[in-house]
């Protein structure tokens, strides 16, 4: 018989720490953090580790709202729910496409405190580990009322976009060191495409910015090309680079950034507006 | 054993197995506008049956044999086995892969599928599974023939077909969730999947595709899918997508638009609701639950996978494979798969309010539903029945304000069917090697147990 991973083996200590923290996490995830004396532990990532990928086509068991209507923000962003009016106080702007270990989400949060930022991860480890630092972050930094403004969810953005934001809700959307699908074969797993960037262009309002870095040469010019020929997209220039704090933070602040710099890699940046619609024919 | 006794047993497996094969089921039919001509689908095989003016009687008058789907032989020969997996990203062989891994029994299933007719009725679209293709015939019945035009492959199965008003161009949406655009009939430029780039895109498998127009003459593309989504998308500017339709909780495996109200969209799937839409505006009118009425009709058949089931062994899945409407009157109609019954629904036009017109009882399982102007043509699964009931309609009868079998239209075509394929082998088969008919229910998601 096979054995199991050490995460399922009830002897072992990561599965103490994961249940520890699952508990944890289940009872803190979704309420107002008012100031406490208690510091929590930031999550270490080593409990966490799960395999590098996973197969955006297969069933996986996720939760998504049947429309936008249904999705309910204030689980996710208490402090920006009005008890009063039943309604939240800001919509979600900016999303971090395969945020990985939220490192982004972390470094953007007191950049735009009034806009609220959503990391979508499919991998059920990961994201509980983002979860997991987003509630030690709240919590430690609960006087200056840090960190609300972020969250993540486990989804398959490539699936089920439209069924969390409206059209033209969000303005900023980062894609930062995707998954390359070297393989021909699995081009179409790539989260860039030609078919996807529609899904992308209708979520983007006019004037919203794609954003993009990866280490890899190949998957950059992939993605590059694809938004380059798609009709609602424009690539914005070097000089806009160099001045845009968000291009900042995405190539230093993420865990695969990092981990890129500590190799001397090098790391491809494009970013795209969203140009409004042409008249419809 | 003796020689001759061997030899005795041989031919009386022969006489048995001669005895027992019957025509296989019509996996679908078109009736035209002018309703003389019906072309159904038979396994691998189209034909076409003619009403001859005056008469109540059916002719056939052409047919088409998709010759690529000549049924490998099962499993036994290494060369299908191989020739499945060794398929590289684009369709051409990959000598690398597919060696010593152990041939896998794959029973065939070359099937025909996905029927429609071109806008002015000079040509029959339909899917084939033999090489993922499209296949554009011509109909010239003076000379008796479909004559094949034009065969466009694709990557991955097409699973459905629109064609554009105009007659021009053939949008075809594949399992693997894109759906591509072709010329109806001048060379298709670039090879799919290749060169040639999908229109539109999801990622999950396409059920579905139509056309719409609003009332300001601007078209669209509708799409269905497995992720219970359903997209409104413009066309010819297909990279704008228009909006989303939610609401089903389960796949999406039919959508229709009714031929008297162009902003209503129909759609049924893994839902036990139908729903109805303003597509153009973008929100539900009305829904129907059918869960009530359909359980009389459910059997064995629909019960879950054994991996999926439950402790009691009672746990039921089943689905709606297809909806439709009647072309002169506010009447829907759809199936759940393997059962017996059609249920046909009232639409109120004043606030789109659906209810229950009739349940028309079948002696055999419903496999396909397609419209007419007074009411709906269905075939059934005629596993049982011998080579009877291929092809029956239900008509409505205004004087009596009910639907009503029309069992001459049944018997008359019956005849005309078992005179004409009854020496035809490409559909003559073994009642063991008729195709898997039902499969709708298959598209429910189960999700992962790992993850």
């Amino acid at each position: 018989m096979k054995a199991k991973p050490l995460s399922q083996d009830p002897g072992s200590k990561r599965y103490a720490y994961r249940v520890n923290k699952e508990e944890n996490r289940k009872e803190l995830k979704h309420v107002r953090i008012d100031e406490s004396e208690q510091k929590i532990d930031l999550p270490r990532k080593r409990f966490y580790r799960q395999r590098a990928h996973s197969n955006p086509f297969s069933d996986h068991q996720l939760e998504y709202p049947v429309s936008p209507d249904e999705m309910d923000w204030s689980r996710l962003y208490p402090e920006f729910h009005d008890p009063t009016t039943g309604k939240m106080k800001s919509q979600v702007t900016i999303a971090d496409i395969g945020c990985g270990f939220g490192g982004l989400m972390v470094d953007l949060s007191p950049e735009f405190p009034d806009q609220l930022i959503l990391g979508m991860e499919i991998r059920v480890q990961v994201t509980n580990y983002v979860e997991d630092k987003i509630i030690a972050l709240r919590n430690n930094h609960a006087q200056q009322k840090g960190y609300q403004n972020i969250n993540v969810l486990r989804g398959n953005a490539m699936k089920f976009l439209p069924n969390f934001f409206y059209k033209g809700q969000l303005s900023k959307m980062f894609f930062c060191f995707p998954d390359p699908h070297f393989k021909q074969r699995k081009h179409k797993a790539r989260i860039i495409t030609n078919t996807l960037l529609s899904e992308y262009a209708y979520v983007l309002r006019e004037g919203g910015v794609v954003y993009t870095i990866t280490d890899v040469k190949d998957l950059h010019d992939w993605m590059v090309k694809h938004l380059e020929e798609h009709p609602l997209f424009q690539r914005l220039s070097s000089e806009w680079e160099s001045k845009d704090k968000c291009v900042k933070i995405m190539t230093h602040a993420t865990e695969e950034g990092k981990k890129v710099e500590r190799k001397k890699g090098d790391k491809y940046v494009a970013c795209f507006e969203r140009l409004p619609n042409p008249v419809i024919e | 054993m003796s020689l001759i006794g061997r030899e005795l047993t041989f031919r009386r497996d022969l006489i048995i197995k001669e005895s027992m094969t019957l025509i296989h089921p019509f996996q679908s039919v078109v009736l035209n506008a002018a309703e003389d001509l019906l072309f159904a689908i038979v396994k691998n095989e189209v034909v076409v049956f003619r009403r001859s003016e005056g008469s109540e009687g059916y002719t056939l008058a052409g047919r088409w044999v998709d010759e690529l789907a000549k049924d490998p032989p099962r499993a036994t020969s290494e060369e299908a086995s191989d020739s499945k997996k060794s398929k590289g990203n684009d369709g051409t062989p990959n000598a690398s892969k597919g060696k010593g891994q152990p041939s896998v029994e794959i029973v065939p299933t070359n099937l025909l599928r996905a029927m429609t007719l071109s806008p002015d009725e000079s040509k029959l679209l339909v899917c084939a599974d033999s090489d993922k293709s499209v296949c554009v015939l011509q109909i010239d019945l003076d000379k008796k023939e479909l004559n094949l035009i034009k065969r466009q492959a694709f990557p991955k199965r097409p699973n459905a077909i629109a064609a554009l008003e105009d007659g021009s161009q053939i949008v075809v949406a594949d399992k693997f969730g894109d759906a591509y655009q072709i010329p109806m009939v001048e060379e298709t430029k670039g090879k799919a999947g290749k060169e040639l780039q999908p229109l539109i895109g999801h990622v999950s498998m396409l059920t579905d595709v139509l056309f719409g127009k609003d009332d300001q003459g601007k078209k669209y593309l509708i799409t269905s899918d497995r992720d219970e989504h359903i997209r409104v998308t413009h066309y010819p500017q297909t990279f704008i997508i228009d909006k989303w339709l939610f609401g089903h909780r389960e796949f999406v495996s039919s959508i229709h638009i009714p031929s008297w109200s162009s902003q209503l969209l129909f759609s049924a799937g893994g839902d036990d609701t139908i729903f109805l839409w303003d597509w153009m505006k973008g929100f539900k009118l009305s829904t129907f639950e059918y869960k009530d009425l359909i359980k009389p009709y459910l059997t064995d058949a629909h019960l879950a996978a054994s991996r999926f089931q439950n402790e009691n062994n009672d746990l039921i899945e089943f689905a709606v494979a297809q909806i439709t409407t009647c072309r002169k009157f506010p009447y829907a109609a759809f199936f759940v798969e393997a059962t017996k019954a059609l249920i046909i629904l009232h639409v109120d036009q004043t606030n789109a309010a659906l209810s229950l017109k009739q349940v028309i009882d079948l002696r055999y399982n419903v496999i396909s539903l397609s419209q007419v102007s007074d009411g709906f043509l269905i075939t059934q699964d005629n596993h049982e029945s011998g080579n009877k009931e291929f092809v029956s309609l239900v008509r409505y009868i205004e004087s009596k304000d009910t639907f009503e079998l029309d069992n001459q239209f049944g018997e008359t075509l019956d005849e005309a069917i078992n005179k004409s394929l009854s020496e035809d082998s490409t559909v003559n088969v073994q009642p063991a090697d008729i195709a898997q008919l039902y499969g709708v229910a298959n598209l429910k998601k189960h999700g992962e147990q790992y993850s």
